[in-house]
């Protein structure tokens, strides 16, 4: 795995997904919030994050549900105006989520929504950033990746903007700013 | 005064072997050195891996670099014209400017990506300076993560590559992702080429026009210098 060390990474695979038991376990009740015991019954629908669910996938112990933010609904919505829905709220690494569930899953169709939903937001995000200021509105449907993405291009045309105007090439430290207390 | 500082400036530039990137008469075939390593330096910046060490480049670089500073002192002590010093020292500070860029660029990617170069072919790619960085660097990442973590952990949990002994593969080693896409130029037509083992894509590669593909499907042929990273 290339992305042990990657924050991005291990904040995606935090995400939460159902999964059904295929066995039962022991000892580990406190996954399933409704069990009596400390077992999980075998046929349990539990809510686990990305990465146990994952391994628990590899080991045929469990089957992975269609996560809620890929359904019908958010399907048909980016269909009829992809820059705004707010993809935010429903996941906020919903590309790189998106792609890890794809083998899990065997969808087939996922892989061209996720295309297709991120070439129409991009148009939206590359015309807005280009621009002075943006509501904090807009700002809040685009996922981490869009983010990312949108805040280089901002930062860009500022440093464009500050370099055209020809201003001092050195900039003063901003810790020399600071007043000591004297002590 | 004019014409006689013009025409000092044009033996001195035109004259000597030892500027050769000062040389305007090098015809289409000869790349000067300053090209080469300019070359060099884009390819190593925007490709995804460590490329190979161009020793013989940097030492010619490293050589004609103390010529002009040996010929920097010179000036200073016969006094010459203050404009002539001030255009071969900003030659010198650009050429410096490759030089180290080049190395800086190699030894950030040696840092990020240092348990995968140790333990793979990529390992005969870095100089024997680069070695050396390479081998203490990842002796002492060990040793800290070792005493901090590691250590602590409980038998089975201990590997600095694998997550636990029942991992498949290494899977905490961080690899340099090879399906970035790159900006590319090809220097003579290569024809009908096939971007992926699948046969789906075939792209007609035709001399100077910038193409954005896939590291993975071009990599040999950037190895091998048909293609140039732009």
């Amino acid at each position: 795995m290339a992305r042990y060390y990657d924050l991005d990474d291990i904040i995606t695979e935090d995400e939460g997904t159902s999964v059904i038991f295929q066995v039962g376990a022991n000892g580990v009740g406190l996954l399933d919030p409704s069990s009596e015991n400390n077992n999980v019954e075998k046929g349990s629908k539990v809510d686990l994050p990305f990465w146990l669910a994952h391994e628990l996938y590899l080991r045929k112990a469990v089957t992975i549900n269609f996560p809620a933010c890929f359904n019908q609904k958010i399907r048909k919505e980016i269909q009829a105006d992809a820059a705004c829905v707010d993809l935010k709220i429903q996941c906020p690494y919903f590309y790189e989520f998106g792609c890890k569930i794809i083998p899990l899953t065997g969808d087939k169709t996922l892989g061209s929504f996720l295309q297709y939903a991120f070439t129409s937001r991009y148009k939206e995000a590359l015309s807005k950033s280009h621009g002075a200021g943006t509501s904090p509105k807009f700002l809040n449907r685009l996922t981490i990746e869009e983010t990312h993405l949108f805040e280089a291009a901002r930062c860009s045309m500022i440093n464009l903007k500050k370099w055209r105007l020809g201003g001092c090439r050195l900039e003063k430290a901003a810790i020399l700013g600071r007043k000591r207390k004297s002590v | 005064m004019a014409s006689g500082s013009a025409s000092e400036f044009d033996s001195a530039l035109g004259g000597t072997n030892e500027f050769p990137w000062t040389n305007d008469d090098s015809n289409s075939l000869e790349t000067t050195d300053i090209e080469l390593l300019k070359k060099a330096w884009r390819n190593e910046k925007a490709s995804p891996e460590i490329l190979h060490f161009q020793s013989d480049l940097v030492q010619r670089a490293r050589e004609q670099i103390q010529l002009l500073e040996g010929t920097m002192d010179e000036f200073e002590d016969n006094n010459t014209d203050d404009l002539l010093v001030s255009i071969y020292q900003m030659d010198l500070d650009r050429a410096l400017f490759l030089v180290r860029s080049y190395l800086r660029i190699r030894i950030f990617k040696i840092e990020k990506f240092i348990a995968h170069i140790s333990r793979s072919h990529l390992w005969n790619r870095l100089s024997d300076q680069e070695r050396n960085f390479a081998k203490r660097c990842i002796d002492i990442m060990e040793k800290h993560l070792q005493q901090c973590v590691l250590s602590r952990l409980p038998n089975g949990y201990q590997s600095f590559f694998k997550q636990s002994v029942s991992s498949v593969e290494d899977d905490m080693i961080p690899e340099p992702q090879l399906d970035t896409f790159v900006f590319c130029k090809s220097k003579g037509a290569v024809g009908a080429f096939q971007l992926d083992d699948i046969g789906d894509e075939i792209v007609d590669l035709v001399a100077d026009d910038l193409y954005v593909l896939r590291y993975k499907s071009i990599k040999a042929l950037v190895e091998s210098g048909q293609v140039d990273l732009v």
